[in-house]
């Protein structure tokens, strides 16, 4: 990836714009808007943790709502660790030391206030996401790892509904549909023909087609990633962390 | 296959039997089987940009439109299950406008004669099915381009393995779910099918949770003998499937596979896993067909062991006469599988 092109499409990102936001050198509104969109996007990390923790899942729905309440109702970033990294890893620590102070304290934050949360199973159905795993490996991951584990999850899923959609939004869902599983494969494995089949077209055009979602995906991955860290040039880095972490899960 | 999302889904679904990647060699998958290790590791294979409108440029260019997408007088609203000969979706009768689910064979399964014959004869053997808890087919078709397929019912609950999780602690609704999945078994063994690959994935729910037994891919018309060859794909799902079904010739099962199916399922519903898991699937069947040690059982693992030793005869009997011969008290005290079928 072009290392110039990238600090000019991902200088706006999320993360950025929270912390430009917390610096005071940035607009305080767009900084909370774009908090409140990565909570929505990677609360599924948090709840995965908590119930991993010992939660029961009742007790994890609310203490996950509560955790994201703290986030954005307070000054959390200001007080957060000065070195702050990667929205994940901030995340992370701040919700290690969050159910640290619950076990402490045996309280939770009081509901209410600006923050409006949908029901639980309304917020579950909103990004469906089913990740499947050998319960051997399940239970052996820690709870950073599954933490880990999840939100590598989220990210392609993230991307993969994004292209799901442009896909949808030019009416070739269809072709989306059909060409999805090969998003990843190597040319060898894929048999041209048959997906040219199935879709009704030649064989050329699957092969340039596959290579035109190919490119779209691998630019949206890209930039959920980025979404998440400050430095783009840290894209790299976190997409190798997360793969790590599903390394880990084997 | 259908889907569903269920409140309890909040960490993962388990895989009994996890295959590695040929790719990576990892064993995460999301719901359709993707590798997430290799869809991750895409993002590092970036090169240049790809804008939205170059995107969309290309993309237009594919004469693949959805408003084309159809299959007979079915359009074909999204995909919603994968397996291994088949594709289902959920579609939208043209005439009646009616939401159903839509089966057809995969395009590179067209030539395979072994494919084709299972494909044909899952649509008929539940054809002449007609029963509350089977999913009933509309009808048996042929695309424009020569694909098979047929309609059913489209089951809005999902699948009862999605489900599991929250009957996991209602023994009295496990028993009362599978005693009716039962019924639908006995009715179509009273017709001459058997199933053969029974498992929570192939136990769908209708919209008021009522179970219905769908995919009968392996079913077995029992005055006919087999011509399919048997490999790992025929035997059926393992942790499910019947010792002697591992064992013996296809023509020499019996109803007794199907019993035992049942109360693998139960074991599953009340417990979290199948009877037996292992690391692979050879391993599964193979421990299925050894010996169990019944010392020391509560009443769960005193259910598998019964089950499992119980040789099909004994299994056919009980399931005739509707009743467990002596009823078992586990440590809690509960009942277990006193079933009144």
């Amino acid at each position: 990836m072009n290392a110039e092109a990238e600090p000019r499409l991902f200088a706006t990102t999320r993360w950025s714009l929270v912390l430009a936001g917390a610096n005071s050198d940035g607009d305080e509104q767009k900084a909370a808007e774009a908090l409140a969109e990565l909570c929505r996007t990677y609360w599924r990390p948090i709840f995965s943790y908590v119930c991993r923790r010992g939660y029961s899942s009742e007790d994890a729905q609310d203490l996950t709502q509560d955790f994201f309440l703290m986030i954005l109702e307070t000054n959390w970033l200001q007080q957060a660790d000065k070195g702050r990294g990667r929205f994940r890893s901030l995340l992370l620590k701040s919700l290690q030391n969050f159910l640290h102070n619950v076990a402490d304290k045996n309280q939770t934050l009081k509901r209410g206030g600006s923050v409006q949360f949908v029901s639980w199973d309304a917020w579950m159905a909103e990004a469906p996401s089913q990740l499947s795993i050998s319960d051997r490996a399940l239970d052996a991951l820690a709870p950073e790892r599954l933490f880990d584990l999840r939100w590598a999850v989220t990210v392609v899923e993230q991307a993969l509904r994004r292209l799901r959609e442009e896909c949808e939004g030019k009416g070739r869902l269809r072709l989306f549909e059909g060409l999805r599983d090969h998003l990843a494969a190597e040319h060898a494995d894929i048999s041209y023909a048959d997906l040219g089949i199935a879709l009704g077209v030649a064989e050329a055009v699957v092969k340039k087609q596959l290579h035109n979602l190919r490119q779209r995906y691998r630019w949206l991955l890209r930039e959920e990633v980025a979404h998440t860290v400050e430095n783009p040039a840290d894209v790299d880095d976190e997409i190798r962390h997360l793969c790590a972490a599903l390394a880990a899960a084997a | 296959m259908n889907k569903v999302i269920a409140p309890s889904d909040f960490v993962a679904d388990v895989i009994e039997h996890p295959t590695e990647c040929s790719q990576c060699g990892a064993i995460t998958r999301l719901d359709r089987g993707a590798c997430i290790n290799c869809l991750l590791r895409e993002g590092l294979a970036a090169k240049g940009e790809a804008s939205r409108e170059a995107f969309e440029s290309v993309l237009a260019e594919a004469n693949v439109a959805d408003t084309q997408w159809r299959l007979g007088h079915y359009e074909i609203l999204e995909e919603i299950g994968r397996g291994g000969m088949g594709v289902i979706y959920r579609a939208r009768q043209q005439h009646s406008r009616r939401i159903v689910a839509v089966k057809r064979i995969l395009a590179h399964e067209v030539n395979s004669h072994e494919t084709l014959a299972r494909f044909r004869r899952e649509a008929e053997a539940v054809a002449s099915l007609d029963h509350p808890n089977i999913l009933p087919i509309h009808e048996v078709s042929e695309s424009e381009e020569g694909l098979p397929f047929f309609s059913m019912k489209y089951a809005t609950g999902g699948s009862l393995r999605s489900a599991a999780s929250a009957l996991r602690n209602k023994p009295r609704e496990c028993v009362q779910l599978m005693a009716k999945v039962a019924r639908g078994i006995a009715y179509a063994h009273g017709k001459g099918v058997l199933h053969r690959d029974l498992q929570p994935g192939n136990i769908l729910l209708d919209e008021n949770g009522e179970p219905m037994v769908s995919d009968f891919g392996l079913a077995k018309w029992l005055d006919q003998t087999s011509e399919i060859t048997r490999t790992l794909e025929t035997l059926g799902t393992p942790g499910y499937i019947a010792p002697e079904q591992a064992e013996c010739r296809a023509d020499k099962l019996t109803c007794a596979a199907d019993i035992y199916s049942l109360g693998a399922i139960l074991f599953y519903l009340l417990t979290g896993r199948p009877p037996f898991v292992g690391p692979n699937v050879l391993a599964v069947i193979h421990q299925a067909a050894a010996t169990a040690d019944e010392n020391g059982c509560d009443g769960i693992q005193l259910v598998r062991c019964w089950w499992h030793r119980w040789s099909p005869w004994r299994r056919w009997r009980v399931w005739c006469f509707g009743r467990v011969n002596p009823p078992i008290r586990c440590r809690r005290g509960l009942r277990c599988f006193h079933l009144k079928i």
